[in-house]
Parts: C-alpha cells; structure tokens; sequence
C-alpha cells in the first residue's frame, strides 16, 4: 500500500499537516480507490486525461474504464490489471486524500510524481511497507546521534511501526510535531550483549483503542485487561525483535513488562519518537542501557 | 478433547484467549501467572498438558518447565512465548518441552499441539 510512506513524505513537506493526515488514515478506512486515481498513480493516465473521462463519464452512464478506452487513453489490459489493484486495496490514501479535499487531482499527481522520483520508487516497490518504515525512522534522527546503536535503535523503531499495522490493522506515521504525553507508560527491558529500554506512553482513550484493535476483544474501559493487551503487544514485539537478532548471531533476553503512570518524564536518556495513529498520539521510547 | 490443560502466562490476555479457545474444544482450563505458581498448581490439578511462557516474574517458564520435569518426568509442556530464540528453543527442547509455539500463535498450531499430547498418551483413554 502506498498509504504508510506516502503518508509520511506528505508530512515531512508540508503538503498535507499532521491533523490532515489523520482525518484521511481515518476516512481512507471506508473507501476504495477510484480507478482514475489508480491510473494516475501507475503512470498510465495523467490529470487532465483522468478529469476529461470523469466529464464523459457525468454525460454517460458507462463505466471509466470502458469509456478510458474508447478515448484511447487504456488498453483494455490495462483496465484489468487497474482494477485487480483497485481490489487489492491499493491507493486508498490518495482516494481519500481528493475526497477530503485536501488536495486535486493535478496536485495528487505532481505529488505522487515527485515522491516516487524522490525516493526512486515503481508501483511495485511502493508496496513494500518494509523499506518506508526504515526509510522514515531514519529520517526521523540520523545515525550520527545514535552512533553504533543505530542499527538496533532503527530495526526496533520500524520493526514496532510494522507491527502496529499488522496487529492493529491501523496506519502509524511518525509525526514530529507530536509533544511529550503523559499517560500510561508500558516498559520493558531487554539485556544481553546489547541493552534497550523500551517504553510505549498514551493516553486512556488510545490506550482503549489500540487495546481493542490488537486483542478483538470488547473492552469498554481501562482496565488490566485492558492495560495488559497493550504490554502483550509490546511484549510480542520485543520477542520479534530478539528473534531477528538471534538470526543475526546476536543473543538478546527480555523481562517482564511493567506498567504505570507515565508522568512526565516517563524515562531516562531515552529517544522519545511520536508516533500518530487515526485515534491519536503514542510516545515509544527507546533506550541504550548497555 | 477433554483434556485438562494448565496455562501459565503473566498476560491476562493470553490466558483469557487460551481459555476461550480451550473451555471451545471442551477442555478442562486451569490458569497460573507466574512459573512458581504453575508449578503449584501441576502438583495439585495433575493437567494432561501445561502452556507455559518464558518471560514471566519470579519464577520464569524455563525454570518452571525444570521444576516440573523432576516433578513428573512424563509431563507433556508446550512453550507458547514470544522470546523464541535459537537459544530459548533449544534449551526448552533439552529441558523436557514437547515443543515451542512462538507467539503470536495460530489456533491451528494448539489444535495441533493439543493432538500430539492426545496421541503421546498425555491423556487418560
């Protein structure tokens, strides 16, 4: 999906403002992409093309494909394979970036254009959540502040945004506009040849939220069920994490994980990264202790 | 099944969800929080099968996975963590464990577990 990144690359320009981007992850999750915002991001029709059908289109009760092709703009292989990406759920954060308003379809394509040139994507490679989430948490704080940790520090941050899409199911941008909150703060640390602190910080109503995302359960309040589906999440995780650096030669353990009022300062020496979801505002912290 | 199954899990979580999909295949569920706990309750309920995690406070799943062994040589222990390691498996593989599930788990791979305990003899009949 091209939503995670594209997402993100919106923010870091100011094209669209954080406040934005949330109202689209919200509304993106009950539309399916039009075929002409498809088209255009494939590079197979522009702008002016997608607005001319769309005119047609008000006059003719005929589908944009069919009347796509009779001006000659698609084959009719094309339309296929558009269509099979309109199902796959593609581009549904473009879709609902035009439906809210926030940007034309001229503007839509100049931005998308400019983004795959910026970070030398296709189509194909747009979909692989993996690479935008590096990408991302690496611009977010560069390697020179981190110095022989960044590895670690970089594979825990995108590790955790990647999880939170397939857990949750919901869009993760790091957002950093995002201030310090003072919430419940679920921590837990991770030793051996390296050492990491890691804390998740959020208030009630997120903490609710993403609870309910990542469990399936009915939870109406905040509880320690409710806190604790959140330490689960972290605590799984973390074990993803220890798995991918035992593949590496490199042998971590975890402990248990604590929860408790954040206040406001909710750990030491640590990398405080906001992280913004369709319902709010997360603070992961990471820290170095050895 | 009608087995009697014991989770020991910290999570509040995982033992409500263990629960629900054992009490769903008609098994008997007994729960403990923390590894000195489950082996408290190994003794006392005797389970045909014992879920047991390895990050837990006090007493943790691997020593907790020991204790029992010398308890009861014949107890059919599965792993369920997420700290599944080279390292973690191996050592609960040499401890006696039938097998590791890494977590998050599929419903399909307790099933599955739950069968080779039927088929091991873990079950009475």
């Amino acid at each position: 999906m091209v939503s995670q990144y594209f997402g993100q690359y919106l923010l870091t320009k100011g094209i669209l403002s954080s406040k934005q981007l949330c109202d689209v992850l919200a509304y993106e999750q009950s539309v399916r992409a039009f075929l002409g915002v498809i088209a255009i991001d494939a590079g197979v029709m522009n702008a002016q093309q997608v607005e001319k059908v769309l005119q047609i289109q008000h006059r003719r009760d005929r589908k944009f494909g069919e009347i796509a092709v009779e001006e000659g703009y698609l084959t009719s292989g094309q339309v296929e394979h558009l269509l099979q990406t309109q199902q796959r759920g593609y581009l549904t954060l473009s879709q609902a970036i035009v439906d809210r308003g926030y940007l034309s379809l001229a503007q839509l394509q100049a931005a998308l254009e400019s983004y795959k040139v910026e970070n030398k994507l296709n189509l194909a490679q747009v979909g692989s959540r993996h690479s935008h989430f590096d990408g991302a948490v690496q611009e977010f704080l560069d390697s020179d502040a981190l110095g022989t940790n960044a590895e670690y520090f970089y594979d825990y941050v995108a590790l955790t945004m990647r999880n939170i899409v397939r857990f949750m199911g919901v869009d993760p941008f790091i957002d950093t506009q995002g201030t310090p909150l003072d919430g419940w703060l679920i921590c837990q640390d991770i030793v051996g040849e390296v050492g990491l602190s890691i804390g998740l910080v959020m208030e009630d109503s997120v903490l609710l939220n993403l609870a309910r995302c990542y469990s399936g359960e009915k939870l109406t309040k905040i509880d320690e069920l409710t806190r604790d589906c959140m330490a689960e999440f972290l605590n799984e995780n973390s074990g993803i994490f220890l798995v991918n650096m035992s593949d590496r030669g490199l042998e971590l353990d975890l402990k248990p994980q604590q929860i408790r009022k954040a206040g406001t300062k909710p750990m030491e020496n640590a990398y405080r990264i906001p992280i913004r979801v369709s319902c709010g505002q997360l603070d992961l912290y990471v820290a170095f202790t050895k | 099944m009608e087995l009697r199954v014991l989770v020991c899990d910290d999570s509040m979580l995982i033992r409500k969800k263990m629960k629900d999909l054992l009490e769903g295949l008609k098994c008997c569920v007994f729960e403990a929080e923390n590894g000195s706990e489950g082996f408290k309750m190994y003794k006392d309920s005797k389970p045909d099968a014992v879920f047991m995690d390895i990050v837990m406070p006090e007493t943790d799943g691997l020593e907790a996975l020991r204790l029992i062994k010398e308890y009861d040589d014949q107890a059919q222990v599965i792993m369920l963590s997420s700290a599944g390691t080279a390292t973690k498996v191996l050592e609960a593989l040499k401890r006696g464990a039938i097998d590791f599930i890494q977590k998050p788990f599929e419903i399909e791979q307790i099933k599955a577990t739950l069968e080779k305990v039927v088929h091991t003899g873990g079950a009475d009949g």
